[in-house]
């Protein structure tokens, strides 16, 4: 496809058999230029330099040739073709500016002015035109005017038909970008304009949400408003505070995929968010959340001044004095209980260099390992998962090789809503035909778009692998070559599969046995199959062994090591990669380095002053036992809202109620700040400057956009400050001194420092040093620790299942719109598309319950309940029921148990045994009637 | 939407399916429906596209792009007059209001509506033989305006003694 040969594929990505393609000359307005074959006369003329008018042409967009500017002539050759359109070939002669095409263009263009409504501006691509091409006035005495048409429905973008020119981009964008197709051309001739969904064709409604955008399934990805050559598509806040006057290059910092964008800046305030085309992980793509879901940052009710508790009320105090306590707090009990009586969880939202920082202050202030992250709830079993067997725990190859995959195994993760973009560039890869195959409980979008979907119960997942591997031995389908050069262990493996038929799997996971079969044949036989996971293999009872029952899959078949396949997590926080790999793990010390290693410890002496704690600290959850019981007396929080997301809300309640002295830092007062003594304002990633690692391990960029309200102190300035109060200075001017003490101290940040970040790509770790360029695919040679290892697994039960009192299994996770515990996009406008969490349940349970659609129902566990309104869904089985945690006053988390995977303590979100019970209308007091009647529930297609 | 109507929709929709690995067919669904319902209920597009495993819009950019399809029920008689630019200068303009005139005696009547429908249409591609009419599937060339009530009356009186239509009241 001609796409691919757009871009800058990287050396070792591009197929060694069919070499390099060789380059041809054109000329182009008598200047000899080199094109590569494939572009088109207006690709290769734009490589060049030389400019041809154009307004459908797009570099993400596949050749169209609507708009007719970009005419030439070609020697030799009668007519005048759209460079757009026409594929260079050896030797052409082309001419774009001849009188004749000046005259044709200039014709045309007064077709488009014609075209414009009589009052009004002429929209400036138009008027630009206008002048270039010499159009003075428009002949036309009775033209076709354009509909007078705006759709102002979607909460975030305008359509106004007036100042379009139908060029169909915008439909495009939708279908080849973002893979929606919400869009249409609708209509024809003069009348064909753009249109999304189908409400166009019935009379106007006056009900916003029944009409336009709104009533059509758009994801607000924004590509379409990207795509607009004239501004006929606009952003609300553009049309509102006006065009910025100057960008500023940044990481978005909601998901893991790390999506580049220029933060458009205008009188000191943010009014655009826009997608960088040389963003390395998105290329220009973008979702709803990092397009639109910003303006929380001048959410009226962000936290300005620091806050002390007095009894039930808050004092406002100055940051010398909040400063100031927390030294004293922290030095109190330090002295009276020592250091194990202290511990810090820090935030995957937060910088590295703010990470590694924390982790600092806890290991040579404090002098305790009693350091976590949110990685801990999410991906700690990939982490444990992937060092057993792997010996690294990151992503073994690169978004980009979504593209060189010939098959694409998504194993209990929904990209298309956690992570939109990689999600969109994976229906891009099935629609150009390459294999899906997809293992979830739910029928998610990709489930639905799939070659294959095993739909298997909840808590199976090892069941499964290992029944796919039963079929690669018996068949004889694994890579003998592969497994001998590069693991051990196989025979471990081996028999650990032997008695796991497809036929017993069937009985375990629901699945049909020649599914599983088939898929395993398939995984084997692709030449390149890449594995993405996400948090339905990790949050289980089990979700280290699924992780390692993945790499096995991928040991046997030799799927590692090569462009398009590998083991890939999808991180789900922006930062989640970089704080673990920063060290604010109680096991690991940054760059994951054994904390008793002697190396290390005289490195960590020489370079902090202080000798680093070889006594493995807590884990999140152990932190709630020993805060029940007393150990644990004072705990700070950094942008981690624990008592909204983690499982056992009532267990985590009781245990920061416990801590003596709670410091919480975040933009907001969140669920955790109610438990706090000190709250502590934070800086956001608009406001500050430092580094995010995405889940394809590349670290990038982010830069201070706008000033922090009020003077609030990025998070690193707070831990230098308290430590400084504390008798240990950290006399760091800029993130950047910080990095490159990151660099001196982990091997695989050697070679990272502020200066070769500046590059649009960033860098990929391990760097090992300056001169190295980064690892886009790991493992190409060997593993970390020489050979990778099988490691047999068994497939256990999850820690609860359905019965007689709990009929229902129900599973939580993200939804599109809504990210995490929803404090940023509960305060944006997001709120018009989803204003609360709901149940999903299956078209025969509701029946059989006799629920309608919109009824609120409780939800009922052995820990807690928790009300919600229930919706039929296609996405679950019979019996299975599936939420959203976005929204505090759903309380979905006090149903879950405490129940977590055994090594890692990474928490079983994905099944609780549940009963739905309806409630009686009197059962509700007035204020819950009134959220009721305020609640609109999303109905899920 | 009645009960049989929809059931009609169902089979019809049921019929065009896609198996696998064939795609979605828009427009020759969309035309299964006309031909079956008459016309294409508005009603019916989220179902039509369900079906298919299409979106709505792919759907309406079909249907709007394509004006013999409709989304609202005909006559039992469809009389389109031919507005391309051969039928014009031949003033097929005079031979539609002719048509008009002689179907349309007393507005409102809501009977007439039910039988006849009169619309026009950019070319039926027989300029030679301009102005040109079309009553159902029926071309007819050289049509002037006072051809019009014996073309009417030829056309719908003699299928309905041919029985061409099993519709007792034409």
């Amino acid at each position: 496809m001609s796409k691919n040969s757009q871009r800058n594929v990287p050396s070792h990505l591009v197929p060694q058999a069919s070499g390099p393609p060789s380059a041809m000359t054109v000329t182009i307005n008598s200047h000899r230029i080199t094109a590569d074959p494939g572009d088109t006369i207006y690709q290769a003329a734009k490589k060049a330099g030389i400019v041809i008018p154009s307004l459908c042409a797009s570099d993400h967009l596949n050749p169209f040739g609507s708009c007719r500017l970009c005419l030439c002539e070609i020697e030799g050759q009668s007519g005048t073709p759209a460079t757009c359109t026409t594929p260079v070939r050896e030797g052409l002669v082309v001419q774009t500016d001849t009188k004749r095409l000046q005259r044709l263009r200039r014709n045309i263009v007064e077709l488009y002015l014609s075209e414009q409504p009589a009052a009004g501006p002429v929209p400036e691509a138009l008027q630009r035109l206008a002048v270039s091409s010499g159009v003075h006035a428009v002949r036309y005495q009775n033209p076709a005017r354009r509909q007078a048409y705006c759709d102002d429905s979607n909460p975030f973008f305008v359509f106004d038909n007036a100042a379009c020119v139908s060029c169909a981009r915008c439909v495009r964008a939708c279908d080849e970008i973002q893979g929606t197709f919400a869009l249409t051309m609708f209509g024809r001739g003069f009348e064909a304009r753009p249109a999304a969904g189908s409400s166009q064709l019935s009379a106007v409604s006056d009900q916003p949400s029944a009409r336009g955008f709104a009533s059509s399934n758009c994801v607000s990805c924004g590509a379409c408003v990207k795509e607009c050559p004239t501004g006929a598509l606009t952003e609300k806040t553009v049309l509102e505070e006006g065009v910025p006057t100057e960008t500023v290059r940044t990481t978005c910092a909601y998901c893991g995929v790390g999506c580049a964008f220029d933060a458009g800046v205008r009188d000191g305030r943010l009014v655009q968010m826009l997608p960088a085309d040389d963003g390395p992980s998105n290329q220009g793509h973008a979702c709803m959340k990092g397009r639109f879901g910003w303006t929380y940052n001048d959410a009226p009710d962000r936290l300005r001044v620091p806050l002390l508790r007095r009894g039930k009320d808050w004092e406002e105090i100055s940051w010398e004095s909040a400063l100031d306590r927390v030294a004293q707090e922290f030095t109190r009990i330090k002295d009276e209980d020592g250091p194990d009586a202290l511990a810090t969880i820090s935030s995957s939202r937060g910088t590295n260099e703010e990470n590694y920082l924390f982790a600092k202050f806890m290991r040579c202030v404090i002098g305790t390992n009693h350091i976590d992250n949110c990685a801990r709830v999410c991906h700690s079993a990939t982490v444990t998962g992937m060092m057993e067997t792997l010996g690294a725990s990151a992503a073994t190859n690169s978004i980009e090789d979504v593209d060189y995959a010939k098959l694409i195994l998504v194993v209990g993760a929904n990209p298309t809503e956690s992570h939109p973009v990689v999600g969109a560039r994976i229906k891009q890869a099935h629609r150009r035909g390459v294999p899906l195959i997809v293992i979830d409980p739910r029928r998610t979008e990709l489930a639905r778009l799939a070659d294959l979907h095993l739909q298997l119960r909840p808590g199976t997942n090892v069941a499964l692998l290992n029944a796919m591997g039963h079929v690669l031995v018996k068949e004889r389908l694994l890579d003998q070559a592969f497994i001998a050069a590069r693991a051990e262990g196989i025979e471990d493996w081996i028999t650990s599969v032997s008695d796991c038929t497809p036929e017993a799997a069937e009985a375990i996971t629901g699945v049909p046995a020649h599914l599983i079969a088939q898929a395993a044949r398939r995984y084997a036989t692709s030449g390149a199959s890449l594995c993405c996971h996400g948090l339905g293999v990790t949050e289980h009872r089990w979700g280290s062994h699924g992780v390692i029952a993945l790499c096995n899959l991928a040991l046997a078949t030799g799927n590692i090591g090569r462009p398009g396949t590998g083991i890939n997590p999808l991180r789900g926080q922006n930062n989640v990669q970089g704080a673990s790999d920063m060290g604010c793990l109680p096991t690991y010390f940054a760059g994951y380095q054994s904390l008793d290693d002697p190396k290390l410890a005289a490195l960590h002496q020489a370079i902090t002053g202080r000798p680093l704690p070889t006594k493995r600290g807590m884990k999140t959850p152990d932190m709630w036992d020993a805060a029940i019981a007393g150990r644990l007396k004072g705990l700070w929080i950094i942008g981690y809202d624990v008592a909204q997301t983690d499982p056992n809300l009532k267990k985590v309640h009781e245990a920061l109620k416990q801590v003596e002295f709670l410091v919480v830092q975040d933009l907001f007062l969140n669920e955790t700040a109610k438990f706090a003594h000190l709250v502590l304002p934070g800086a956001s990633f608009l406001e500050k400057d430092g580094t995010f690692t995405n889940l394809e391990r590349r670290i990038q960029r982010i830069r201070k956009a706008v000033e922090p309200p009020n003077g609030i102190l990025p998070d690193w300035r707070v831990v230098c400050d308290v430590s400084q109060r504390m008798d240990y200075p950290m006399p760091y001017r800029h993130p950047s001194e910080i990095m490159d003490e990151i660099a001196t101290l982990a091997p695989m940040f050697a070679g990272v420092s502020y200066e070769r970040l500046d590059q649009p790509a960033g860098l990929q770790w391990p760097v090992p040093a300056a001169t190295h360029e980064g690892t886009a695919l790991m493992h190409r040679e060997t593993f970390p620790k020489g050979k990778a290892h099988f490691v047999g697994v068994e497939y256990l039960p999850p820690g609860e299942a359905a019965s007689r009192d709990y009929p229902f299994v129900l599973t939580t996770g993200r939804i599109l719109q809504h990210y995490n515990c929803g404090s940023q996009t509960r305060r944006t406008d997001i709120l018009e598309l989803v204003d609360t969490d709901v149940l999903e349940m299956h078209r025969t349970d509701m029946a059989a319950l006799r629920l309608c659609d919109g009824e609120i129902v409780r939800l009922v566990s052995a820990r807690g309940q928790a009300l919600l309104p229930v919706v039929a869904s296609e996405r679950v089985l019979p019996g299975h029921l599936f939420t959203s945690f976005h929204f505090p006053a759903s309380t979905v988390n006090e149903l879950l148990s405490s129940s977590a995977d055994e090594s890692s303590k990474c928490p079983e979100y994905k099944v609780s045994a549940v009963r739905v019970e309806p409630i009686e209308r009197d059962e509700l007091d007035p204020e819950d009637e009134a959220e009721l009647q305020r609640m609109r529930v999303r109905l899920i297609a | 939407m009645t009960t049989g109507h929809n059931s009609t929709l169902a089979d019809v929709l049921e019929r065009c399916r896609p198996v696998p690995p064939a795609s979605p067919n828009i427009l020759k669904t969309l035309l299964a429906v006309q031909s079956a319902l008459g016309h294409i209920p508005m009603s019916g597009i989220l179902q039509i596209a369900q079906v298919l495993g299409v979106t709505d819009a792919q759907v309406a950019g079909v249907l709007s792009y394509y004006s013999d399809l409709r989304t609202q029920p005909t006559g039992r008689h469809l009389i389109r007059a031919c507005m391309g630019e051969s039928c014009m200068a031949n003033h097929s303009a005079r031979v539609l209001r002719a048509i008009q005139d002689y179907l349309c005696p007393a507005a409102g009547d809501a009977s007439q509506a039910e039988r006849f429908t009169v619309d026009t249409m950019s070319c039926a591609g027989n300029c030679a033989m301009s102005p040109t009419v079309m009553i159902d599937e029926h071309l007819c060339g050289r049509v002037t305006p006072s051809d019009v009530p014996s073309l009417l009356e030829a056309q719908v009186l003699r299928r309905k003694t041919e029985g061409g239509r099993p519709k007792a009241e034409d």
